[in-house]
């Protein structure tokens, strides 16, 4: 059954799973057998993106059960897209908690509590990665329902791991939104069953139309979703909760979580009858977060606050060019999602490289952190090159992406998005400007303190931020996968 | 034989690829402790392939590499190649240079990592044949370059260091709207494309301007007398010899040339700036004290004269050929005359105390004197190749030029003298040990030499060197430029000379550190204390944030999140309805 | 104009979906905003229960599926709410015993 030549849609899912299943099973953290099942589910999802590539689309009836009653997965360009994207980002933070829950602290009390930690992330991340992957997967609305809501578990689960006030308070409110907007989210797939008579995704985009159910459905849907993924106004709960998680847990919502929700916006929001009739109102929100965003990261005093709220403002960067879906030429979409990888990946080596600091300093006020390059050379250099992405600066994949935004919107005459993408670049530089000022700063440290970070944290670190990097480099490779359709 | 070989297909391919490769393999070789010290020793010897390619590959050789960065091309074409020419010989012998110079530097495989990285991309932009590719190299050779500015971490290096990424990044963004405004018209993106296209004028005032910061144009060129004394020598130059170049062969990639006049008026006003930039930077290099810091000032008004040599280009369209030729062989030679320049400021030929300078100093005067149009020197070419275009340009140009162009050597010689009598005056600072210094230097030296009797390709002019009227009009504006300059030291009291501070009317816009904030012992090491206005500018960015944040918590309420959560669901159901 | 039960059902179950978001928007209190999410809940319920009934004398059985689905991720989402409600409770409590209101 599992042969290069068969189809390995379905191992992405089941693996890490399994993997979860096990790790909740076993007594003493799971820390071998967690990292052992995100290799292998990393590994099965890099051949599926293998596969579409060679293949083209795979598509996979569960239990040999067809549509409209079975459930259905299928793996287009966009959908192995993302797989191997949470794939590359779940591998380098995998590695990353490896060494983050070695390293121990000091304190009998606070080595228990690492301990205890590290025993509920393996499950409960793996059980993210496959319902993730389960979410782009997904031919079966119902069925994206359930992800959607084994993603937003695992994920407060996640946040909540740090045990800290603060941490537990953002979780409470992050489960209250995501239930909001999961429940809005099922309510609409009622009024989508109602029309339709099927859950299968493929034949309900096919017969949108604006009749009063349909709408209600798509109403429900889209704003449940918008509300999932943070777009401002959105954004209350994603900073509180992005900033006080555990960093690896950090790097996982920033760069993977909120694109699972955004991923299944745009399966709807990719047809012309939307765009055409409401497509103005993702970018303008897009718009908002944009600035906004940029400029609350510029006032934080805390480095994973800043790099939160640079989530909420690149967050609109996913939605501001929604209008441009529309281009003949195709471009819209690629520039969409090359923006979403690089952000993920970017985003993800900034919070891991944060984490590094963090625990070295114990804390991460940016005023204090100046001198912290010269312990940790690795991380303060994967936190730039981050920057260096986010800023849009060649050779980044937020370069590429940043390019086909501007080019596209220029061509369509759309001259107030290109002008707002490229103001946005300077306000990214702005806050980037702050944080790596601080970072790199040549002040000298009185005394070199023990080195608290295994450097496994440092290197995956930047092994991430060098895959951001990457993906300018090699941007033909990204934008054939996408052409899968 | 060789080049037979090289030319045909993979051999050659390899070649290219090795131009920018080696230098970045062993800039990473560099980064890790085991391969460090055969890393640094071979940092000199990367230049190679770059210098083989140059000589050994005939033009039009054209590489595809479509993985590349959405699909990239690199080649070699008639003026990338005498780019390639003098960006080998520059970089490769100021890594010699530095070798020695930086030998006791406990850093000094940090400075090569960076030193490395931006050879690499400076040749990566020669080569390239498409715009992004082009516009990806100079970009990161310009932010790569920030390493060797602020080397040795002193405050005044941080504080040029700042000035010049500011600047770096207000090119980028001109740059890169300029290239989208160009590409969104353009079938590809290939440079041929480009030279042949016609675009708005809006996106080339965008590609003029961002190309101008690296080129040193007015009022632009402020980073570059700051950057130059506070890099290390062989970081300056590379700097002045061959980098501020890149914005240079920017604009004869993407200016338009053809057939007819695409930018009427355009010429005369590069013309007219180019000669202001000219004079300029001879009047404010005269006021400077520091040997570099001249250098650089002179080097802004050679840029100028290069400067006036493209508007020259864009008003003799059916001469753009020739044009571009004349600018790569104006570079070749300001580069080589420059880079020897600058290495020489490391060698501290200083009169010891009492004595009488030393002879190397008399070697000096030929690369000085070069950059005046000197006859039998590289200078001579460079400006018999000016002159043949000026000849070709309408209405009152050949006129203005002719008058003006021997102003302009008499310029220079006044600033080279200026430059001969620093070097010979300032004090000794150390005893510096000169091992593998002075072979290095001497090799650019007789490479400054030797250039017009070995041209790479000889053009017509080269066999004019020696004609008599040619040596007339060459050697009066030197003559007269000692002179003057003799009764200048002469007559005019030393307390008396003027002085400008380095970067001139940047201080006019950017905030000055006082002497006292510098002195304080917090400033040493750190980015210096703020100037008052800067304390201004965070109190009110400040208050700013606290209203920001004000507001921010109020979005974070329920209450407020939930109404836009019912208002965004009756927008829906409003706009789908409709 | 008949008012069929179908149509009675499903009002009454979107209105219960706004009483419990109302619920969930205003009041303060965090338990109370858990319980705001199960009233939601129940209506998104009844809601897709009347969709099977609603084509015809047939029952549609993938409505009742989806509703028994979603009762199972609705009482595990709801544990995992008292439980972190619990865990801000003890915290809260260890951190001021004299205010017993617990975090927002």
């Amino acid at each position: 059954m599992i042969s290069p030549s068969s189809s390995w849609l379905i191992w992405p899912i089941i693996v890490p799973l399994l993997g979860a299943v096990l790790c909740f099973l076993a007594g003493k953290p799971p820390r071998r057998t967690g990292l052992l099942f995100a290799v292998l589910t990393g590994g099965a999802s890099l051949v599926l993106g293998w596969q579409v590539l060679a293949r083209g689309i795979e598509s996979h009836a569960l239990g040999a059960w067809r549509p409209p009653l079975g459930i259905s997965l299928r793996a287009d360009g966009a959908a192995a897209l993302m797989v191997t994207m949470t794939a590359v980002t779940g591998l380098a933070v995998s590695i990353y908690s490896g060494g983050y829950f070695q390293s121990r602290l000091t304190g009998d009390d606070r080595d228990r509590r690492r301990l205890a930690q590290e025993q509920y992330f393996w499950p409960l991340w793996l059980l993210l990665w496959g319902a993730l992957n389960g979410l782009f997967l997904s031919g079966d609305v119902f069925n994206i329902y359930i992800c959607l809501e084994l993603v937003a578990l695992s994920s407060v689960g996640l946040t909540a791991l740090s045990g800290k006030p603060p941490s537990l308070v953002a979780a409470m409110r992050y489960l209250l939104v995501s239930l909001l907007g999961s429940l809005s989210f099922l309510l609409g797939v009622g009024f989508f069953y109602k029309t339709c008579s099927t859950l299968e995704l493929a034949a309900i985009i096919g017969a949108l139309a604006p009749t009063p159910p349909m709408i209600m459905a798509l109403a429900l849907v889209s704003a449940g979703l918008l509300l999932k993924t943070a777009l401002f106004p959105f954004h209350f709960w994603l900073p509180p909760a992005h900033a006080n998680a555990l960093s690896p847990v950090s790097a996982i919502l920033s760069g993977l979580v909120i694109k699972g929700t955004w991923y299944l916006f745009y399966r709807f929001w990719q047809e012309e009858i939307l765009l055409a009739a409401v497509g103005a109102l993702p970018a303008i929100l897009g718009g908002g977060a944009i600035i906004w965003g940029a400029f609350q990261a510029f006032s934080q005093q805390r480095l994973k606050m800043l790099v939160a709220y640079s989530t909420v403002a690149q967050i609109g960067y996913l939605f501001v060019a929604f209008p441009l879906l529309a281009d003949p030429a195709g471009m819209g979409g690629p520039a969409l999602f090359y923006f979403a990888i690089s952000h993920s990946f970017a985003k993800g080596a900034m919070f891991l490289a944060a984490g590094t600091f963090l625990l070295q300093m114990g804390h991460d006020r940016i005023d204090d952190l100046a001198g912290v390059r010269q312990i940790l050379p690795v991380s303060s250099f994967a936190f730039a090159l981050g920057g260096l992405s986010l800023m849009g600066l060649p050779p980044s994949g937020g370069f590429i992406a940043k390019y086909l935004y501007v080019t596209t919107a220029i061509t369509q005459g759309r001259w107030w998005l290109a002008l707002l993408v490229v103001l946005g670049s300077g306000l990214t530089a702005a806050y980037v400007f702050r944080a790596v000022a601080a970072i790199l700063s040549p002040r000298l440290l009185e005394e070199r303190p023990q080195l608290a970070v295994a450097a496994s944290m440092q290197w995956s670190a930047l092994a991430l931020a060098l895959m951001a990097m990457l993906l300018g480099i090699v941007a033909t490779l990204p934008l054939a996968l996408l052409g899968v359709k | 034989m060789m080049s037979q070989f090289l030319n045909n297909g993979q051999p050659g391919v390899l070649l290219l690829s090795m131009v920018p490769g080696l230098p970045l393999l062993v800039a990473f070789a560099l980064l890790f402790r085991a391969t460090r010290r055969s890393g640094l020793k071979l940092a000199p010897w990367t230049a190679l392939p770059a210098l083989a390619a140059a000589l050994l590959l005939q033009p039009g050789i054209d590489l595809e590499v479509a993985w590349f960065f959405m699909g990239g091309r690199m080649g070699i074409d008639p003026v990338g190649r005498y780019f390639l020419l003098l960006a080998a010989l520059v970089w490769g012998l100021s890594a010699w240079f530095g070798r020695g110079y930086l030998r006791d530097d406990p850093e000094q495989h940090r400075f090569f990592f960076f030193y490395l990285l931006t050879m690499a991309f400076n040749f990566g932009l020669i080569l390239a044949r498409d715009m992004l590719g082009f516009y990806l190299f100079f970009g990161m050779m310009s932010i790569v370059a920030y390493g060797l500015i602020v080397h040795k971490r002193s405050p005044e290096a941080l504080q040029a260091g700042r000035v010049y990424i500011t600047l770096v990044m207000a090119g980028e963004v001109l740059l890169f709207a300029g290239m989208v405004l160009m590409a969104s018209s353009l079938p590809d993106l290939g440079l041929s494309t480009i030279a042949a296209s016609r675009t708005g004028n809006l996106s080339l005032i965008l590609l003029f301007v961002g190309f101008g910061i690296k080129a040193g144009l007015l009022p632009l060129h402020v980073w570059l007398p700051l950057a130059h004394p506070v890099a290390p020598v062989p970081a300056s130059a590379v700097l002045s010899g061959v980098m501020i170049k890149a914005g240079l062969l920017g604009w004869l990639r993407f200016l338009p040339m053809g057939e007819e006049i695409v930018l009427p008026g355009w010429g005369g006003v590069l013309i007219v700036m180019g000669l202001v930039a000219a004079f300029y930077g001879v009047a404010i290099g005269l006021a400077q004290r520091e040997a570099k810091t001249i250098l650089a000032y002179s080097s802004i008004s050679q840029m100028g004269l290069m400067t006036a040599l493209v508007g020259c280009g864009l008003l003799a369209p059916n001469h753009w050929p020739q044009v571009i030729m004349a600018v790569g062989i104006y570079a070749l030679h300001h580069g080589l005359a420059k880079g020897s320049l600058f290495l020489a400021t490391g060698l501290g030929m200083a009169r010891s105390p009492g004595g009488a300078p030393p002879r190397l100093l008399l070697l000096l005067f030929l690369p000085a004197l070069a950059l005046a149009g000197l006859p039998l020197t590289s200078g001579a070419i460079a400006k018999y190749a000016m002159k043949e275009i000026v000849h070709a340009l309408p209405g009152p140009w050949p006129g203005i030029l002719g008058f003006s162009l021997p102003l302009t050597a008499l310029a220079t010689t006044l600033i080279v003298c200026h430059f001969l009598k620093t070097m010979a005056t300032a004090l000794p600072r150390r005893s510096i040990n000169t091992r593998g210094m002075t072979t290095s230097w001497f090799t650019l030296w007789a490479g400054v030499a030797l250039l017009p009797w070995f041209w790479p390709e000889p053009p017509p002019y080269a066999a004019h060197l020696a004609d008599m009227q040619l040596l007339r009009q060459g050697l009066w504006p030197i003559l007269a430029g000692v002179i003057m300059m003799a009764a200048y030291w002469r007559w005019w009291p030393a307390a008396k000379r003027p002085t400008v501070p380095a970067g001139d009317v940047l201080w006019l816009v950017w905030p000055r550190p006082t002497p006292a904030e510098k002195a304080t012992p917090q400033a040493k090491g750190m980015i210096s204390a703020e100037p008052e206005s800067g304390r201004r500018a965070r109190q009110l960015l400040a208050s700013f944030s606290r209203r920001g944040q004000h507001l921010e918590k109020r979005l974070m309420r329920w209450s407020v999140a939930g109404a836009a959560y019912l208002l965004l669901c009756l927008f829906f159901l409003v706009m789908l309805h409709a | 104009m008949t008012v069929s039960p179908a149509l009675i059902y499903g009002l009454t179950g979107l209105a219960l979906f706004v009483i419990g978001l109302a619920g969930l928007l205003l009041c303060p209190q965090l338990l109370r905003k858990i319980l705001a999410v199960n009233v939601m809940a129940s209506g998104v319920f009844l809601f897709l229960v009347t969709i099977a009934h609603g084509s015809g004398a047939l029952i549609d059985p993938v409505p009742q599926a989806m509703v028994l689905t979603g009762i199972v991720v609705s009482v595990s989402s709801t544990a995992a709410a008292l439980a972190l409600l619990c865990r801000i409770r003890e915290n809260a409590d260890r951190r001021d015993p004299s205010q017993q209101k617990g975090g927002r």
